[in-house]
């Protein structure tokens, strides 16, 4: 049984890169020029073997760097005042981003090899965002990446604990029900998408159990949260997405049908696209539509050319009705470029993950 | 939320029929314009039963009784799959036993044979393209890591077509656990009854050998051909320790029997301390031994659905194993 979450690792290595660099340098000097150019240091953080030790390095090194005094003004040395160059955000405020911000980043750079500390990492980082009152853009957009990360977990427990902290600074924010439906859902993922290692594995295995009557009752609990955010313009592609795979799992095909409609007309993004009409696809092969269900996968494959899952679907279908030459062709070239990088649909059960690059840019633009 | 503009670039038992009874398995393909080949292997006590002549055998398509023209086809050159599971599950000295055995069975393969690997992690790679096994092959580059996608490595295994004048046989090696495949079980059985392939099922249970003994009182030889223990030895031998409720030795064995069951392969349990290449030796030895019977179907329509029923006429206990049928044109 593999330990790291497969979705977390096909996202990560496009995103981070997969190369170390060689010995680790501390947490402190890494941190200090990250916070002067945190591009040029990325690939160095997933240089840091233990997260557990730079988490308690941050912890001695967080009151020393919030309590500094500021550096020595341009004034004083010589240069004349530039009123424009005057500070908009105030320095304390500042410096407790630089140091969530560097351990939000760290964390999603050793995420899909220790996941477990890197958690650990993220919650550290969360209570010095969460106090923070009033909270403010950073405060959201921190928790918005956070929350794709803890959703690349693929730890329903883990997912829910963290969404708690979101929204007891964001009350009422759809993106956290959003993360709780996910946490519900993330019951049908594959054992081998979650990290089996960590406190909640047992836990998390025995809710899956597909046929078991905790896993009904959560896919429900799932199905009417998305039901309920389609009322949200922003996220009604995903919520509509999210109800309809739910809904395939449940085996109501014909409602998941009526759940993509609604997402095709409004959806915008490659990664629910390709979804959308790989989803359909499926559902249509549940009613027994192959031809339909055809189309739908060739749909989802002019989104994303050579996708293991649209095209495997799609040969299985054509052998099945008997177009034995084309699922050949089909298959025999999938066998020769297989590449997960592909394929979104292993990311589907990671939630938001998928735009953890997205979502963390501008976090990063906070940092001076 | 800003999404993203467009698609991320990362991002049966074979209800083992005795005595006359007898359960289809093998190609069952046409050799000349009408005339269809069924590979049929005859089984004593787990052991292949040699010398079978035609008249020993009664072949029904459709329940009609047909006339057998030939039954000495065997030594027909075989396409081989191996369908390998290269996930996390087997990183470091199963890897090795995989990759050892995997060169062992290039050397079982006759110089008109052919084979070619299929690894299977979440993704699918053909380590080695169809080829005379003689040909050079990259399987010390084989890794192991990721999940399994094993039911679309074996439905992509079996798509393949049959070449004409040849055998096609794949054989699975796996723990029977499939976490990330994007079709299902009741898929992968149904390309298995359209597809022309026997498939045969190797499955290394952790101190299966153990498990056995304790339970038989008997001793299971080590590395050696006989270590191949039946699914039906060892499921008696080890039933009673099975976890209440499971009913099952590994992850979908109930799946993989009927799989095999319909293709008229067998399934086989190994201890993960066995020698892969001896496993698929024995199957290998076994496949050239079966019989390939010939005929030409008479008072069943050609089209659609065959149901075929394969008997010996002898006395015994005999277990004949045989492809439950075919697809007509």
């Amino acid at each position: 049984m593999r330990k790291r979450s497969l979705a977390l690792a096909a996202v990560s290595l496009a995103i981070l890169g997969s190369g170390h660099l060689g010995a680790a340098p501390s947490i402190a000097d890494l941190f200090q020029r990250y916070i002067q150019a945190p591009s040029r240091v990325l690939a160095e953080l997933a240089t840091v073997e233990d997260l557990d030790a730079a988490r308690s390095d941050l912890d001695h090194l967080a009151p020393k760097f919030l309590s500094a005094p500021p550096p020595r003004a341009a004034a004083s040395a010589g240069a004349p005042p530039d009123a424009s160059a005057a500070p908009v955000v105030p320095l304390l405020e500042q410096r407790r981003r630089d140091l969530v911000t560097f351990a939000l980043d760290l964390a999603g750079a050793n995420v899909v090899r220790h996941g477990l500390s890197a958690r650990r990492l993220v919650e550290w980082a969360c209570y010095n965002v969460r106090r923070h009152l009033p909270p403010n853009d950073f405060d959201h957009r921190w928790q918005l990446a956070a929350l794709a990360l803890i959703e690349g977990e693929i730890d329903p427990e883990s997912l829910r604990d963290h969404t708690g902290h979101f929204e007891s600074q964001f009350p009422g924010e759809p993106r956290a029900a959003m993360a709780r439906a996910i946490a519900d859902e993330q019951v049908t993922a594959p054992v081998e998408l979650g990290l089996v290692s960590n406190a909640n594995a047992a836990a998390f295995a025995r809710a899956r159990n597909p046929s078991g009557a905790a896993t009904a009752v959560l896919l429900d609990r799932a199905a009417a949260s998305f039901e309920a955010l389609l009322k949200v313009d922003a996220l009604r592609p995903e919520a509509g997405l999210r109800l309809a795979h739910v809904q395939i799992e449940q085996g109501r095909f014909d409602r998941a049908l009526v759940s993509l409609d609604d997402v095709d007309v409004s959806v915008r993004d490659g990664y629910v696209r390709y979804l959308s009409q790989l989803f359909r696809g499926i559902a249509l092969e549940g009613l027994g539509r192959s031809s339909d269900a055809q189309t739908a996968y060739r749909a989802a494959l002019e989104t994303g050319p050579h996708a293991h899952a649209a095209t495997m679907a799609l040969a299985t279908s054509l052998f099945r009705t008997g177009q034995r030459a084309e699922a050949d062709e089909l298959v025999a070239s999938l066998l020769e470029s297989d590449d997960q990088s592909k394929d979104v649909w292993w990311a589907y059960w990671a939630g938001d993950f998928h735009l953890w690059g997205a979502l963390i840019g501008p976090v990063r633009d906070f940092v001076k | 939320m800003s999404p993203a503009s467009s698609l991320p670039v990362w991002a049966s038992l074979g209800a083992f029929a005795v005595s006359a009874t007898v359960l289809a398995q093998t190609p069952v393909f046409r050799a000349a314009v009408d005339a269809v080949l069924v590979d049929v292997e005859v089984l004593d006590g787990g052991r292949a039963v040699t010398g079978l002549a035609t008249p020993d055998f009664e072949l029904l398509d459709q329940s009609v009784p047909q006339a057998i023209e030939a039954g000495s086809l065997k030594n027909m050159p075989i396409d081989l799959t191996l369908v390998l599971d290269t996930s996390g599950s087997v990183e470091g000295r199963r890897l090795d036993r995989i990759k050892t055995g995997v060169r062992d069975t290039a050397q079982w393969l006759r110089a008109d044979d052919r084979w070619r690997v299929i690894s299977v992690a979440h993704v699918l790679h053909e380590v080695v393209p169809m080829q005379p096994a003689s040909k050079p092959t990259a399987i010390d580059a084989l890794q192991a890591g990721g999940g399994t996608a094993l039911f679309d490595a074996v439905i992509a295994g079996l798509m393949r077509p049959r070449s004409p004048g040849r055998r096609q046989m794949l054989v699975v090696y796996t723990d029977g656990d499939d976490a990330s495949s994007i079709t299902n079980a009741g898929a992968m059985l149904d390309v298995g009854r359209l597809s022309d392939a026997e498939v045969h099922v190797v499955v290394p249970i952790e101190n299966a050998r153990a498990k056995v003994e304790a339970a038989t009182g008997s001793t299971v030889p080590v590395n050696k051909l006989d270590s191949l223990i039946d699914q039906a030895t060892a499921r008696a031998a080890t039933a009673a320790a099975l976890p209440a409720g499971s009913g099952q030795l590994f992850p979908n064995e109930d799946i993989f029997t009927e799989l095999t069951a319909r293709t008229g392969g067998r399934l086989f349990i190994v201890d993960y301390q066995d020698s892969v290449g001896d496993a698929f030796k024995r199957i290998l030895n076994e496949y050239r031994t079966s019989y390939v019977l010939q005929y030409t179907p008479t008072g069943v329509p050609r089209e659609g659905w065959h149901d075929l029923t394969v008997r010996v006429k002898r006395p015994g206990h005999l277990q004949v194993v045989a492809r439950k049928g075919y697809w007509g044109g």
